[in-house]
């Protein structure tokens, strides 16, 4: 039985967080992940706190609604995995604690 | 296969349902599997929704009477908080607390004096704020049951109370999301954001009583710090010229559709691509004059509330629709010709 690609076929992750009650393009805030370049731990980490984002995910015309921030995260897979790129929207209110600290550690945002 | 680390374990219900219908074949049954569960869940779900908001409609007022409830998320994120002022009691000292009960009711009165309406739902739903959200938090938002407003970090952004057309622009998104269902994105998604700008504004403008030669119409007067160059979030009458600092950039934002930002950021441009919708309702509202709420307003409470308004409408067939109801309330006179006019100088007919 085939399934979507598991996360180990996973290259890089690009986080960033979008909406809110007016786009600033200065304000703009992202970041990238090339998962070969993580420790073990690191990967575990992120793994996990991709795991828990994924059922939080909206439909992208839901996400940001009424001016509400979201992260958008996506995940590029090798060419073993065959398959595209995975793009989650995940509502900052629903976002897991996982992902939140993954996000301010790496962009050191609030 | 990998159980722990398979994503189509914890894929959410859109995305099965995407790949149900558009995936390969082996796929596409793994993904409806996945769906049928999740129709069991999802009409549990929906049976515990009606329950809470058979509470809500219970403390619903009669047509006329306010009701606010402001809160305070004491810099957590927990909502709606702890209750603070609610409808009728005295000043907190609360200076963001205070705003939000202010300026909600001056929404409020904006929709009910002049448009008749009773609040959020037209029935009176109580309005529901919470203040001091989350730490330093820069934005204001509608979650879909109540609005919600940041402290701004204080080096870029002030409270987000500091603006009434701010609070206006949030509560009328509930008023939006209780009439249609625009989509988020792209054009629907533009018009919705355009539509919170408008009502945004005339809550302002009916507040200080101010003409269309009066009115700033600007969106978000106050919200920058003196620290940034930028007079406000958005201009209505000039889109693109709100704001031009290194730490915001430029304002985006076109006023005419050869200017239109493609984009996949911001939901397809929601914030940017407003400009034009926003400026064509300047352009109506001064070539009217007057008070912006009496016509113009009216025009754009009547398009929102009409049944042609389709989910997926652009900009096109919006226009279309102020252009049928100015004639529908005002004949075919000065009214219907300013809006069509507007229309047409901003781009978005012929
Ligand atoms: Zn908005």
């Amino acid at each position: 039985m085939s399934t979507l690609p598991p996360l180990d076929q996973a290259t890089q992750i690009n986080l960033s967080r979008e909406g809110g009650v007016a786009f600033l393009p200065g304000q703009r805030n992202s970041c990238s992940i090339a998962l070969g370049s993580c420790s073990e731990d690191e990967r575990a980490r992120i793994r996990q706190a991709l795991l828990s984002a994924a059922p939080k995910a909206q439909a992208a015309d839901e996400a940001g609604r009424g001016d509400q921030r979201y992260f958008v995260i996506l995940i590029n897979f090798n060419d073993d995995a065959a398959t595209e790129d995975v793009r989650l929207h995940v509502g900052e209110q629903e976002a897991p604690e996982e992902l939140i600290r993954l996000w301010r550690e790496r962009t050191g945002r609030r | 296969m990998h159980a722990r680390n398979c994503l189509a374990c914890v894929l959410p219900p859109y995305l099965l349902d995407h790949l149900a219908k558009h995936g390969h074949a082996r796929l596409r049954t793994l993904a409806q599997n996945s769906l049928a569960l999740d129709n069991q869940l999802r009409l549990r779900r929906t049976a515990i929704g009606r329950a809470s908001t058979t509470l809500a409609t219970a403390r619903n007022t009669p047509p006329g009477q306010i009701s606010r409830h402001v809160h305070t998320a004491e810099s957590g994120s927990q909502l709606p908080g702890r209750l603070i002022r609610a409808e009728g009691q005295a000043t907190t000292g609360d200076v963001a607390a205070d705003e939000a009960y202010a300026y909600l009711g001056a929404t409020y009165e904006l929709f009910w004096e002049v448009f008749q309406r009773h609040s959020i739902d037209g029935a009176g739903l109580p309005l529901i704020g919470t203040v001091h959200y989350g730490q330093n938090y820069e934005n204001a938002f509608w979650n879909g049951e109540q609005m919600v407003f940041g402290d701004g970090d204080g080096e870029i952004f002030n409270r987000f109370t500091i603006a009434i057309d701010i609070v206006g622009h949030e509560l009328a998104h509930g008023v939006i999301e209780h009439e249609t269902s625009l989509a988020y994105k792209g054009q629907s998604g533009a018009l919705n954001e355009s539509l919170a700008d408008v009502f945004g504004t005339l809550v302002k403008q009916y507040h200080a009583k101010h003409s269309v030669e009066q009115a700033d119409w600007l969106i978000g007067v106050g919200l920058f710090t003196d620290e940034v160059k930028a007079t406000a979030l958005r201009s209505m009458k000039a889109p693109g010229s709100a704001y031009d600092d290194p730490a915001l950039g430029k304002d985006p934002q076109p006023g005419h559709m050869r200017d239109y930002v493609d984009t996949t950021e911001d939901n397809g441009g929601v914030h940017i691509n407003s400009g034009i919708p926003n400026r064509a309702f300047y352009l109506a509202a001064t070539a009217i004059g007057g008070y912006a709420w009496e016509k113009s307003g009216r025009i754009w409470y009547e398009a929102l509330c009409d049944e042609g308004l389709w989910d997926t409408a652009d900009f096109s067939q919006f226009a279309a629709l102020t252009v049928d109801v100015a004639e529908r309330l005002y004949g075919v006179g000065v009214e219907q010709q300013s809006v069509r006019q507007a229309w047409v100088d901003v781009g978005v007919i012929a």
